[in-house]
């Protein structure tokens, strides 16, 4: 190996194959050419790859700290453009499957800049690689202009200590497009909110084969393989993760053969809409590099609307089946029975939990309502949500303060009886309930749930489910029972023995009416207490005009 | 053994840097926000240490390293901060004064001579160092700066030291020899330059500490001082 700091030459060539993949419009995306770099990085058993966008000075450099080149190598596979290299069937030493293939990955960033350096130092070697690529030569006007190219390269002594490798590569006066698109500020799509930079920093996160946020250990654990080294990934001094839409839970996560297809999924949804909208869907992945974008499988497509589906996220990882099959725009694979399969399989499954987050809606909505203004105990809330009891909220729900104390008026019937009711069927066999009678703190909660001995305790007498009524300065709590209107006088209410307690008829026609209940509640007590205790015929009439100005001046 | 630069930065530079920040801007009380320069290569544990003390962030930073290799790895490592590289920081401020920019401001300036490797094994490097030291000082005064935090880091070796060859006069007592060849005798000149200008340029130091050691070569040794300095008017 010549060692001197002489230029030398050598020569780019190129697969003319290749050329009609490009003019398919190949790297259309400034961050998915940067991807191509990272993956190549990847593919070299880097465990570490540093980006840093200096727009400043018009250059964007990527470090990595994987094998590097020799200047053999340098010349004869990074130089030849289309160096087709077979799938690995194998992992290599770091557990990992090659992502490339085609060899044509340094093509990815040349539309964007005028020069591209490259200084590379393969591990257990001495001397490091420089190279310049004029970038503008292969690019021109708008298309691709493929041909044989020399390119001026040197090597020298590198300083790096003799077993560690390294690649960088410096974009060079990159294109003014480049610089304005990553500068601006404003929003630049409707969904991922922010400037530039951060849409190229989410592409960079959804697209490269990064670990996922360390705060996802069930996400880790679950793709995750012991045996595989991961690649980190830096921006600007910053480290980035995998993009993971904010509170999401999983709905479903299984391992899944489709004839020669090994697939292992997880299905979740954060119980609202899914942000930003590019996430919406299933992302697949093979080696751990998206496919295209999060896609729903054409689910939309068969003319189904699902209200839900905006709310469904998730990641397919192919295991096994499709290392051949993927298109060189790595957008999709081919059509084999197979993949239709899969497809299939996952319209169905979109489908399934559409239907199921509908019922989950409709079901705590439910709740809500029951629980009236005990929807505002937060220990209640967390304890349903931590038993499954309860998914969305009632923001979500849009269930209004106003709307879940009107709740608690308007219906006729114990509170206790109707919390109960829909507890029992959200809950079915899983969770046994106890009502229990006695006196509890308002301060301690009116429902407990132990997932232990999964029962679900709800204390009746608590203040959160007495219902009380006031008159005349009297106050009265509210009891339900049922009897037939016609046979006695007090066919709406009656007193308790003590006078302490009003017991309403639950069967009087005007509580199964239009009216609002709470009137007839309020006239039904009124009259009542006036005929049973008034006797001089001027008290009587004050009483009763006092109880129809109570009565409908909206307390 | 633990890292002879992790040693500096939590038993001297830390320290005197809080202080300063304390004396240079005591109504910054969460994040004192100070602007570094550093002379800095891969092992850059200052800056992660004053970063995580609150005592500067990575878009007020501005890093120098002589080779152009090095650099490129501090551009990815170090993000935000601006990088400079012009070979080494006490050849380039020495031959041309236009290097730093005009409006080149900082509250720290971490002058570790150490980090440009490799190092320059012939006499007048110290001297060099200090005449640097005095450029960028004098920057820092035409530029109003209130008051800094100066660590000067460098390899006492088998040269002699040449007051002469300082562009400043020195007050030099008359105990210590010309040329200066004992390692007492260096380091009390390196604190009687350092000292000299500051008060050249109108700064007095209210804070001066300093740590000598070892290194694997028993004929060199590893000498870091540090002052807080404020405008005498």
């Amino acid at each position: 190996m010549n060692i001197s700091q002489d230029i030398k030459k050598a020569k780019i060539t190129v697969d003319k194959e290749v050329v009609k993949h490009l003019s398919l419009g190949l790297y259309r995306n400034f961050a998915l050419a940067i991807k191509e770099l990272i993956s190549n990085s990847y593919d070299a058993g880097a465990t570490e790859v540093k980006l840093k966008l200096d727009l400043e000075n018009g250059r964007i450099i990527l470090r990595d700290n994987g094998r590097g080149m020799s200047e053999t190598e340098f010349k004869n596979q990074y130089l030849r453009i289309g160096y087709f290299k077979e799938p690995s069937k194998d992992v290599d030493e770091l557990g990992r499957m090659r992502i490339g293939t085609f060899g044509i990955g340094f093509l990815a960033p040349l539309p964007y800049c005028k020069s591209l350096k490259i200084i590379t130092k393969k591990n257990g070697n001495k001397f490091a690689v420089e190279g310049n690529i004029k970038a503008e030569n292969f690019f021109k006007k708008g298309n691709w202009d493929i041909k044989d190219e020399e390119v001026e390269y040197t090597v020298y002594e590198s300083d790096l200590s003799i077993d560690e490798g390294e690649t960088i590569i410096i974009l060079e006066n990159i294109k003014e497009q480049i610089y304005d698109e990553l500068s601006r500020e404003t929003k630049v799509t409707r969904s991922i909110e922010g400037s530039g930079y951060d849409k190229f920093k989410w592409t960079l996160a959804q697209y490269c084969p990064i670990e996922f946020p360390p705060s996802r250990k069930d996400l880790i654990d679950f793709f995750g393989i012991k045996s595989r080294v991961s690649m980190k990934l830096w921006l600007d001094g910053i480290q980035i993760y995998r993009n993971i839409p904010l509170n999401t839970n999983i709905l479903e996560k299984k391992i899944i053969e489709f004839g020669g297809i090994k697939v292992k999924y997880l299905i979740m949804t954060p119980f609202e809409t899914v942000k930003p909208e590019e996430m919406r869907g299933l992302q697949v992945r093979l080696k751990d590099v998206a496919i295209g974008f999060p896609r729903d499988f054409d689910v939309t497509k068969l003319g189904r609307v699902l209200g839900k589906l905006n709310q469904l996220c998730g990641e397919v990882h192919i295991q096994k089946g499709l290392d051949n099959s993927l298109l060189v725009n790595r957008d999709s694979f081919n059509y084999t029975e197979d993949v239709a399969k899969m497809y299939d399989f996952f319209r169905e499954r979109l489908t399934y939990w559409n239907e199921r987050l509908h019922d989950w809606a409709n079901d705590d909505k439910e709740l809500y309502l029951a629980l009236g203004e005990l929807s505002n105990d937060e220990r209640i809330l967390d304890s349903l949500s931590e038993s499954n009891l309860l998914h969305f909220s009632k923001e979500r729900l849009r269930l209004s303060e106003g709307t879940l104390r009107k709740s608690k008026s308007k219906t006729v019937e114990d509170s206790v009886d109707r919390v109960v009711d829909v507890l029992s069927k959200k809950a079915g066999e899983s969770k046994k309930i106890i009502r229990r009678k006695g006196v509890i703190s308002p301060n301690s909660p009116a429902i407990e749930i132990n997932n232990k001995l999964n029962t679900i305790t709800i204390f009746e007498d608590h203040s959160a489910f007495v219902e009380r009524i006031e008159f005349d300065r009297q106050d009265y709590r509210i009891q339900y029972d049922e009897w037939d209107p016609s046979k006695t006088p007090f066919s709406i209410c009656q007193l308790s023995k003590n006078g302490k307690n009003v017991v309403y008829n639950k069967n009087h026609p005007l509580f199964k009416g239009k009216l609002n209940d709470n009137i007839v509640k309020r006239l039904g007590l009124g009259i009542l207490i006036i005929l049973s205790e008034v006797k001089n015929k001027e008290d009587l009439i004050r009483k009763f005009n006092n109880l129809i100005e109570d009565t409908f001046s909206e307390k | 053994m633990p890292d002879p630069k992790q040693i500096l930065v939590n038993d001297l530079w830390l320290p005197l840097v809080k202080d300063g920040g304390d004396q240079l801007f005591p109504r910054r009380r969460i994040h004192k926000n100070m602007k570094l320069f550093t002379l800095t290569d891969m092992n850059y544990e200052e800056i992660k240490i004053f970063e995580e003390n609150k005592l500067t962030k990575r878009e007020n930073i501005i890093a120098w390293n002589h080779s152009y290799q090095q650099t490129l790895r501090l551009e990815t490592e170090l993000g935000r901060s601006v990088i400079l590289s012009e070979g080494r920081l006490d050849d380039a401020l020495n031959e041309d004064n236009q290097t730093m920019p005009e409006n080149f401001a900082c509250d720290i300036l971490n002058l570790d001579f150490t980090s440009q490797k490799p190092i320059n094994g012939a006499a007048g490097r110290i001297e060099n160092e200090i005449n640097c030291g005095n450029i960028l000082i004098s920057i820092l005064n035409n530029n109003q700066m209130n008051g800094f935090v100066l660590i000067y880091t460098t390899l006492l070796d088998q040269f002699d030291l040449n007051p002469n060859n300082i562009e400043f006069t020195l007050n030099t007592p008359n105990a210590i020899s010309n040329p200066v060849s004992n390692i007492n005798d260096k380091v009390e000149l390196i604190k009687i330059a350092i000292n000299t200008l500051c008060q050249n340029n109108s700064y007095l130091i209210s804070n001066t500490s300093d740590l000598l050691s070892d290194t694997n070569n028993q004929a060199v040794k590893l000498y870091s001082m540090g002052i807080v300095s404020a405008r005498s008017n």
